[in-house]
């Protein structure tokens, strides 16, 4: 093998991609332009000050090597984890600033933490608009956040490569095919893999996974994507036969977190009964793109049957126009939370509604209402019981909740990005907000169609108490007349009562319970 | 009736607890008893529950025998209860069980008015003092009131600004039985003024103490920073659960700031499933109540000095033993005391120290065993109920530290500046805040700490790999805080607790 096809497949699991080994032609190999490139390049011509923070292998030192000549009369710390002196760094901040020259640091999210301190102390208005800026990475008001001075933070947490909009699944996926085909006459499986990542429909179905994926919250960054599209094109050229794998075994058998998240979706979980009962027979003929497979699980031995069945429903997916259907499969929470981000309007307000009649039915399993939001009370000072019972007086009616989704502020356009949460908040000055990840919406969705409560995840539990809390201590809430309802959630039943205050009586038979 | 004195063996026990400042030998003592007399202290009121007592209990536990039968109730609030005679027993039987999982929700209320307390949601449900009790106020006021930089402890204003408001949820709910009780022939509450807590030493505090007093004040400044986003019946957790948890560690710690002792660790296990991890946190576990034992007879040593004039001989100890006064019915008492500081001698103590463990082991198995606990147990059992200790189960046969997310919660708002500290503290800092302030380890400081476990004995006595299983501890300890948005952790491996204000 080239030492070319040699350098792609290292790229899986990173032993290729950390930007600070390889060389200026290597990166430039594998470089994939981005909008946060050009933004990098407008702000060093504005001579800001940017804090670009994120994590390892968010490609920190990769787009700051990709600079190039831009960077001439600038100050630039590549990497700031290394610097011993921040005293010396804050200097050279302060420096940049008196001089109106670019700085440009790169630094993990820890350790800007620890330079935050420092800079408190030589450098306050620095200080405050770095955290300003880094407490609002995230806006879901533009028009309320405004940026001060000509500091930039850029966090490339945020930054979603999975993001519809920019393509860089596709992009990346038809670079290393660029960097492959060259090799792909002297083996049939790479150039199956090949063609068949090519071919339109094929693509589609393929990147339609990466879609979903970017709505889960999870983060993955360039090194990660380059890792799997490179496993899932060569790992047919493994030595191990166990391990080699054509591209639609491969996407669902790969060892990294993007390959877990693509995991979810393997068609092999996914039944239709009358399609999987065809292809155990190799009876499904029609709709095949490439050909049809050639392997009948129904007439091989009984170890492997199941081996080819799931291997065939993978190729299925990708393979056959009438795959459509499998992908109606897909957990209804992903589809749901995919077009609360593309839609507005109606399902946004069906979504709010599903969600407070899921926190209603957190506090009582017998409470359907989609338009109040009660706001539960308890005490306990035993902390070896768990809450029994609970109170509630008041509501916050569901007309004044929004769903309101993050977006980058407005200085960052350009960088990719995709929401990986919503939150759920009251309208008007005083601000309660509980954040929403797909996970949660799958767990309230879950409660609300009937899940036990105690199976909800503690963290979970926690945000609602919290939210409760907040909500209580903000003027937003209704009361109801002299209605009271109380839970005794240990045994699983409500009751509401009617407490006249004015004449403190008691109504217990007026309405339903 | 024959009035039993208190006999030598009483006598001295009562001194060491005298020194307490409380008296931890009842089970009876539960996190509402603390509160009650915390906040009738501080509040300086307190008012007649008996009313709403019979809403609430509706039958013994025990003999299932009803109390307050709902006919009665009906008849004696009728002015109360809108359409009286329509109401079913049933219906109003309903209502009363819901109200006993709200205000009696620590099963603290009895069959008798007299002994119950009732969940405190405002100064209108403070009651009278009571023996369950403890004195526990009196020790938790004289720290609050001690002055400190010339101030005493804001928890107090705090407090008392709480339990002003009885606007709260639950209030409001029983309102119309508290504040036109029958019993008081339609008057409104009775409501007494109690003088307010004065110290009648205005000195310094003692380091244990002054620990307490430091963690209180922060919890204060957390609270107060908050303003209007603290929830009210969240602040009175806080506070009572800090309060019952400064309880069992200044019984654990005694021992260490009086007489030099170790520090008992207290090694909170994260409940991950790592029996390294179990069994190393039920030895601390024996670790600190062994403490409360050692402080006892170090206690007993000191006053038998005093008392037999530094004479250290087996001669005197023996006339010492033979001129005690000791309630017996038949020597058996004596001769049992006898036995053991023989015992003691013959392994090799001194005879002033024999006699110490001695009495001190009649005090914990004899003199509080009768009808109540000894002070090492009064740490278990208080311990569950603040969330320091599991399992709760009875029938746990042992118990170590295994702590309940609200205790967590507690702990990080007692040693962490919310204000002062936003952006959060290290995973790390914050253990050794924990381990210097209280004693306290979880594995994030796992080669000091293991070290410090083998210099006691306990890692000996740990099999399996306690020292890796320490870092997995603390690893899921801290994702314990992360879950409930009290931590963050960062992909270059550094975690950090931050609390929000």
């Amino acid at each position: 093998m080239d030492n070319g096809l040699e350098f792609v497949r290292k790229l899986y699991n990173g032993r290729s991609c950390y930007s600070d080994p390889l060389t200026k032609n290597e990166i430039e190999l594998i470089h994939i332009p981005s909008g946060i490139e050009e933004l990098l390049k407008k702000f060093i011509n504005e001579k800001r000050i940017v804090f670009l923070t994120g994590n390892p292998g968010d490609g920190k030192t990769f787009l700051i090597k990709n600079l190039d000549n831009n960077i001439d009369d600038s100050y630039i710390i590549p990497d700031l984890n290394s610097e011993r002196d921040l005293n010396e760094v804050v200097r050279v901040i302060q420096k940049a600033q008196l001089e109106r020259k670019a700085c440009i640091i790169a630094v993990n999210e820890y350790p800007l933490l620890q330079l935050l301190k420092h800079l408190k102390e030589s450098a306050y208005d620095i200080y405050k608009e770095v955290l300003e800026q880094r407490s609002n990475s995230l806006v879901y008001d533009k028009e309320g956040f405004r940026k001060n001075g000509n500091i930039v933070v850029i966090d490339l947490n945020n930054r979603n490569l999975l993001d519809k909009d920019s393509e860089m699944a596709n992009r990346i996926l038809n670079k290393i095919i660029s960097l492959i085909i060259p090799f792909a006459n002297n083996n049939k499986n790479l150039e199956y893999n090949i063609n068949a990542l090519s071919n339109e429909f094929i693509k589609t179905q393929f990147l339609h996974l990466f879609d979903l994926i970017g709505v889960t919250g999870n983060h993955f960054v360039t090194r990660d994507i380059l890792g799997t599209m490179s496993f899932i094109l060569t790992a047919v050229l493994n030595d191990d036969s166990d391990e080699k794998l054509m591209y639609y075994d491969a996407v669902f058998e790969g060892k990294n977190n993007l390959f877990d998240s693509l995991r979810i979706f393997d068609p092999a979980f996914l039944s239709v009964p009358k399609i999987d009962e065809d292809l155990w027979n190799g009876e499904l003929d029609d709709g095949w793109i490439i050909e049809k497979p050639k392997e009948i699980p129904a007439l091989a031995e009984e170890e492997s049957a199941y081996n080819i069945f799931r291997k065939i429903k993978r190729r299925f997916f990708f393979e056959n126009k009438n795959a459509k259907d499998l992908l109606g499969l897909i957990p209804k929470e992903y589809k749901l939370y995919n077009s609360i981000f593309s839609t507005f309007g109606i399902k946004q307000e069906r979504v709010k509604r599903d969600i407070v009649e899921g926190i209603n039915k957190f506090f009582d399993n017998n409470d359907n209402n989609r338009d109040k939001l009660r706001i539960w009370t308890s005490l306990k000072y035993d902390q070896s019981q768990e809450n029994k019972s609970a109170v509630s007086w008041k509501y916050v009616d569901a007309s004044k909740l929004e769903i309101k989704i993050p977006e980058l502020p407005a200085w960052l356009n350009g960088m990719e990005y995709t929401p990986n949460h919503f939150i759920l908040r009251t309208k008007g000055n005083e601000k309660a907000e509980i954040e929403i990840s797909i996970d949660f919406l799958r767990a309230l969705e879950a409660v609300k169609d009937g899940y036990p409560v105690a199976l909800i995840p503690t963290e979970y539990e926690y945000k609602i108490k919290n939210f409760m809390i907040k909500l209580e201590s903000i003027n937003v809430h209704d009361s109801y007349d002299d209605e009271v309802y109380l839970v005794n959630r240990q045994k699983g039943y409500s009751k509401c009562i009617y407490i006249k205050e004015e004449t403190q009586t008691y109504i217990f038979n007026r309405g339903n319970d | 009736m024959v009035d039993v004195k208190k006999d030598k063996l009483d006598l001295i026990g009562d001194n060491v607890l005298n020194r307490i400042g409380f008296t931890p030998t009842s089970n009876a003592v539960k996190p509402i008893s603390i509160a009650n007399g915390l906040f009738r202290r501080c509040y300086g009121e307190y008012n007649d529950i008996s009313s709403l007592h019979e809403w609430v209990v509706r039958e013994a536990k025990r003999s299932k025998q009803e109390v307050n039968p709902a006919s009665i109730i009906k008849e004696k609030y009728k002015s109360i209860i809108g359409e009286v005679d329509f109401v079913t027993d049933e219906e109003l039987n309903e209502f009363r069980t819901i109200l006993d999982s709200i205000y009696n929700h620590d099963l603290a209320a009895y069959p008798s008015p007299e002994h119950s307390v009732l969940n405190i949601s405002s100064r209108r449900l403070i009651r009278s003092s009571m023996q369950s009790e403890a004195s526990i106020d009196k020790f938790l006021c004289e720290v609050l009131y001690t002055p400190v930089d010339g101030k005493v402890s804001d928890i107090i204003e705090i407090i008392n600004n709480l339990l002003k408001d009885d606007k709260d949820d639950l209030t409001r709910l029983i309102m119309p039985i508290i504040s036109t009780s029958t019993i008081n022939d339609g008057k409104s509450q009775i409501t007494k003024k109690t003088s307010a807590h004065s110290n009648e030493n205005d000195g310094i505090l003692t380091s244990n103490k002054l620990i307490i007093r430091k963690g209180f004040d922060l919890i204060a400044k957390n609270i107060r920073n908050a303003g209007d986003r603290y929830n009210k019946l969240i602040a009175l957790q806080r506070i009572v659960n800090f309060s019952c948890f400064a309880v069992i560690y200044n019984l654990f710690s005694l021992n260490k700031h009086i007489y030099k002792g170790n520090v008992p660790p207290i090694f909170l296990d994260s409940g991950a499933g790592f029996s390294s991890i179990v069994k190393a946190s039920e030895e601390s576990f024996l670790t600190c109540k062994l403490a409360v034992e050692q402080y006892f007879y170090n206690d007993i040593e000191k006053l038998l000095r005093q008392e037999i004039y530094h004479i250290d001989s087996d001669s005197a100890m023996q006339s010492y033993i033979d001129s005690m006064r000791i309630n017996d019915d038949g020597d058996y008492r004596r001769k049992s005391l006898v036995s053991l500081y023989q015992g003691y001698l013959n392994s090799g103590l001194k005879p002033i120290t024999a006699l110490a463990r001695s009495i001190q082991f009649m005090l914990f198995t004899d003199v509080y065993a009768k009808t109540r606990t000894n002070p090492s147990e009064f740490c278990s059992a208080l311990g569950v109920r603040t969330g320091l200790v599991g399992p709760a189960a009875q029938q746990a046969k042992r118990k170590r530290f295994l702590p309940k997310n609200f205790l967590l919660e507690t702990l990080a708002y007692s040693v962490i500046d919310a204000v002062n500290e936003k952006e959060g503290v290290e995973v790390r800092e914050f253990a050794n805040r924990l381990w210097n302030t209280y004693g306290i380890m979880f594995g994030a400081r796992y080669d000091e700490e293991y070290e410090y476990l083998t210099q006691i004995n306990i890692a000996s006595r740990v099999p399996g790999d306690l020292r890796g299983d320490m870092a997995m501890n603390a690893y899921y300890l801290t994702e314990t805080y992360i879950s409930m948005g009290h931590g963050k952790r960062y992909a270059d491996g550094v975690a950090t607790i931050e609390l929000e204000v």
